[in-house]
């Protein structure tokens, strides 16, 4: 995303209302009701139910968020839901998943041959990449219509009505493999109206884009709901953002819908979504924990928040806890673990870096931020000597890091993948983490077993089970595991949590604290786009825009800086973003709901300010 | 000196066993050397890449361009040699009309040219018959390459060989130079009849680079873990090489894994968007793309039914392969 599209870009802090889109179709969408009946639904004959006793109704005109753990049948839910269960994704089912056009007869989409389906309900998966299988955007976005030997003047139209629907028109000539991810995502959405159906059902739209990126592909989901009268059911982990937009959440858990309410509603209390596995949006938490000022219902946006909270008074935040602070730059005492000096990498003649000069010091934690495209990564890879700088120098625990040499530098560093599935090559879990034996690779000499690792990693118990038979969040730790095995000091984490709920992140993070404890010292450079999970865990936050690092500060203070972070793709949690406009600017801002509170208690005559004062 | 030079590399055992390694190992590097010179790899991804002109050739139909290297190569497989090179002569034609600047002009004669010099030692080394004359015959401490010597008949027919090359090479590199590669893949769909192959050629298209990005991640993700692809520095030092060769084919089933996991995983999801975008439902698909007709079309096609008619006549008259 360039400075001129991230400023553009909405801000989740607008009111949003029904906004009008620049990009208004004209195309009419018949009106009518999705109903999903599925008493039980397994994938093998006599196996475990993933969904049991659904009974849901959607009509055209809503947009519905499903939420849940990992695991819990959000996901085959959303397929049923399409009709792609039980007849092209097999499995012993019974019930009905019908659409009934308002004033016709139901239509059985699970009888129905899957195209047929598509024209009632649509659906696009988490990943882009295998859901566009044409070279380029108006090719993909005309696959279906042509399919159908549909006339050459309704293939047109349908292409260029669901490209301006969806905000994509300019991308029309574009090579897919050139898109970012946001737009990838906003394609396939077209593809999938281009079949014209009346519901769109999104499995984890945004799970791979940034904030500013989200936002975007949100604000198609909303339009195409609200101004054009499409139903349109999104599972979706990110309930902070998602929640404005939406007229009904619900939560499954075990294959059951346990809460289907609205936003306002559907969150309270907290307890129900943490016990699930589940983050609840920062603004339910809050609405939870001052009863009297929400009156048990949530605010959707910073803007509904503000007016009962403008009349409390709010205290200056004390220093931080984590370390010692100048000017709110953490002060370096350990020595430079990892470094990087005037670094500039550039592929194709293309700026991918620019002149990065970065620091990270032995035990910290620091978080790389940044929009999609923005050269996180790649400084990450030059860093590991994955990459070659055209110009800089880059060190790793007092050694220079050379190009290509990784395995040297894989002895002090370990370097966790987005995707951890390409770092699993053994067929059982034990065989994983017994790879540096197997493959004679030099290990520290304070090296773990494997069966230490397995232990702190949590599976002592799953050593004979192949690392693909594992869950999502096994996986994630058996690759972590593997890492640990040769005993790293530090660690590159790229993305760690893409599409992990609450309950694995957080378990993924107890395992790097007590990974910290039991080595005694870890330092960790973490790239994410979740800044929910900075404010929990980096010490420090470094932001890149366009290859260029433009902050380095404390989550406080970086978080205090919600034009700059805007710049870069990003943006705050939303109670960085509140106490910043209760307090009209703070140079540092909470980044918890439990500190904003303590400070919206405390009494201004000992030492609080009344908002609007500072 | 001179008759000295000529007994030690002709007429002893020693010189006649350099002189077969030379011809055997140093004349096959002539064509890599020359690529590596004025090609190399990035040279390679850039000269067989898409340039945007505005050019007659440029203009043409896709599928007319795609036709074409088929059309040529079928024709220079039915005439003899010496009309195969009358044929190269003329798929110059295209070239002349697209005015390829002097760096890519020298860089498609390297790939054109090299193919064609291999073809021609190759078989000089391999065609040979008992009583082919040979030129240089091989001492018998070569007779482990499987070949008496260079031959003058296999060398004339390696000639014979390279006219073919060349007019293939020429007439395919007109169709990548020109055509964008969604142009290919249009073309490709609309020519052949079946679906399913256009639509393979077609995600063929869209992911081959991803396989590579893939197979680049992977190993990377093996570095991390500790496994070694770092190349000797030294590549005299045999040991190291015949080490780093070992690794190498040891890490074969250890990246094929994840690969072979993901692009399954990508198959199945590709399969479900394309039957829910009702692919194959219609035998007869409608386009969202048209291609108007054109007098440029009109006369590419002439011109290819000219060439046609050529190539027949000049059968007729005894100058077919067959």
């Amino acid at each position: 995303m360039t400075t001129d599209q991230a400023a553009q870009a909405p801000s989740l802090t607008a009111p949003l209302g029904r906004r009008a889109p620049a990009f208004l179709p004209s195309g009419a969408v018949p009106s009518g009701t999705l109903r999903a009946v599925i008493d039980e639904f397994a994938y093998q004959p006599g196996g475990t139910p993933v969904l049991t006793g659904i009974s849901l109704t959607i009509r055209t005109g809503e947009l519905v968020v499903i939420a849940g753990p990992s695991g819990s049948g959000k996901t085959t839910l959303a397929l049923a839901l399409a009709g792609l269960i039980p007849h092209r994704i097999g499995g012993e089912f019974s019930g009905s998943v019908s659409w009934q056009a308002d004033g016709a007869d139901p239509v059985d989409l699970t009888t129905l041959p899957l195209h047929e389906a598509a024209q009632h309900v649509g659906i696009t998966f988490q990943n882009p990449e295998y859901q566009l299988i044409q070279y380029q955007v108006d090719a993909e976005v005309a696959f279906g219509p042509e399919n159908l030997a549909l006339p050459h003047a309704d293939i047109v139209a349908r292409v260029r009505e669901t490209l301006v629907a969806v905000g994509a028109e300019s991308l029309a000539t574009s090579a897919i493999s050139s898109l970012s991810g946001g737009q990838k995502q906003r394609v396939a959405i077209a593809a999938a109206l281009a079949m014209a159906p009346p519901i769109l059902v999104l499995d984890e739209p945004t799970s791979d884009l940034d904030p500013v990126g989200t936002d975007e592909v949100l604000q198609v989901l909303h339009h195409l709901c609200h101004e054009r009268g499409r139903g349109v059911v999104v599972v979706e982990h990110k309930l902070d953002e998602v929640s404005p937009y939406a007229d009904r959440v619900l939560l499954v858990d075990h294959g059951r819908v346990i809460i289907d309410e609205h936003p306002r509603l559907a969150f309270l209390p907290t307890s129900r979504w943490r016990e699930a596995g589940v983050r609840p949006p920062e603004l339910a938490t809050l609405a939870e924990q001052l009863p009297g000022r929400f009156g048990g219902t949530v605010p959707l946006t910073v803007e509904e928040a503000i007016p009962p909270l403008a009349v409390l008074s709010i205290a200056p935040l004390g220093p931080t806890n984590s370390r010692a602070l100048a000017n709110g730059v953490p002060q370096n005492g350990g020595g430079p673990a990892i470094e990087a000096a005037d670094v500039s990498v550039s592929f194709k003649g293309k700026r991918a870096v620019h002149r990065a000069t970065l620091r990270v010091d032995h035990g910290e934690w620091v978080a790389l931020i940044g929009a999609n495209g923005s050269g996180k990564t790649t400084l990450a890879a030059t860093l590991m000597g994955f990459v070659a700088p055209d110009s800089g120098t880059a060190t790793c625990f007092g050694r220079p890091v050379e190009f290509g040499r990784i395995p040297r530098q894989a002895d002090r560093v370990g370097y966790l993948f987005q995707n951890v599935d390409d770092m699993l090559f053994s067929e059982t879990v034990a065989a994983e983490l017994n790879f540096t034996q197997r493959h004679k690779v030099p290990a520290g000499p304070n090296a773990p077993s494997a069966q230490e690792v397995a232990a702190l990693i949590g599976l002592s118990a799953r050593m004979d089970a192949h690392p693909y038979a594992i869950s999502g969040g096994e996986r994630q730790r058996l690759a972590l595991g593997a890492l640990l095995t040769r005993a790293p000091r530090g660690l590159i984490l790229d993305e760690p949590t893409t599409g992990l709920d609450e309950a694995h992140t957080s378990a993924l993070f107890d395992l790097l604290a007590r990974v910290r404890t039991s080595l005694g010292s870890l330092t960790c450079l973490l790239i994410t786009h979740d800044m929910r999970l900075v404010a929990r865990f980096a010490d420090r936050v470094i932001a890149l825009r366009e290859g260029e690092i433009v902050l380095d500060a404390t989550p406080r203070r970086a978080f205090a800086q919600p034009d700059l972070l805007e710049s870069c793709g990003i943006r705050p949690p939303v109670v960085s973003v509140l106490h910043s406009r209760l307090a009209a600017g703070p140079p540092e801002v909470a980044v918890h709901v439990d500190e904003l509170i303590r400070l919206l208690g405390a009494d201004p005559d000992q030492g609080g300010c009344h908002v609007g004062d500072a | 000196m001179w008759a000295t030079l000529d007994h030690l590399l002709f007429h002893t055992l020693g010189g006649q066993t350099l002189v077969a390694y030379g011809i055997t190992f140093i004349v096959p590097l002539i064509g890599p050397a020359l690529f590596l010179r004025f090609v190399g790899v990035k040279g390679l991804r850039n000269v067989l890449s898409y340039e945007a002109s505005d050019s007659p050739i440029h203009r043409l139909d896709p599928r007319l361009k795609l036709l074409y290297p088929v059309l040529i190569g079928v024709l220079s497989v039915m005439l003899d040699w010496q009309w195969t090179y009358a044929l190269f002569g003329l798929t110059l034609i295209p070239w002349i009309l697209l005015r390829p600047s002097a760096v890519r002009v020298r860089v498609l004669a390297v790939i054109v040219v090299s193919p064609a010099l291999l073809s021609i030692w190759s078989q000089g080394l391999y065609y040979t018959t008992p009583k082919d004359h040979l030129i240089f015959a091989f001492p018998v401490t070569m007779a482990w390459v499987g070949t008496a010597g260079l031959s003058t008949a296999g060398l004339i027919y390696g000639a014979h060989e390279a006219a073919r090359v060349l007019v293939t090479a020429s007439a395919a590199l007109v169709l990548v130079f020109t055509t964008g590669p969604s142009d290919v893949v249009w073309a490709t769909t609309r020519l052949l009849a079946p679906q399913r192959v256009g639509l393979a050629i077609s995600v063929g298209v869209r992911f081959l680079p991803q396989v590579f990005e893939r197979l680049s991640a992977v190993m990377r993700a093996a570095e991390v873990r500790g496994y070694d692809f770092t190349r000797p520095e030294k590549w005299w030092k045999l040991g190291q090489l015949w080490d780093y060769g070992r690794r190498m084919i040891r890490a074969l089933p250890l990246l094929t894994v994840p690969i072979l996991v993901g692009s399954l995983r990508g198959c199945g999801q590709m399969a479900l968007v394309a039957d829910s975008r009702a692919f194959g439902v219609n035998r007869r698909r409608t386009t969202y793309r048209q291609v108007a007709w054109t007098r440029g079309d009109r006369v590419a096609l002439g011109a290819a039914a000219l060439l046609v008619v050529g190539t027949i006549a000049v059968i007729a008259v005894g100058g077919g392969r067959f």
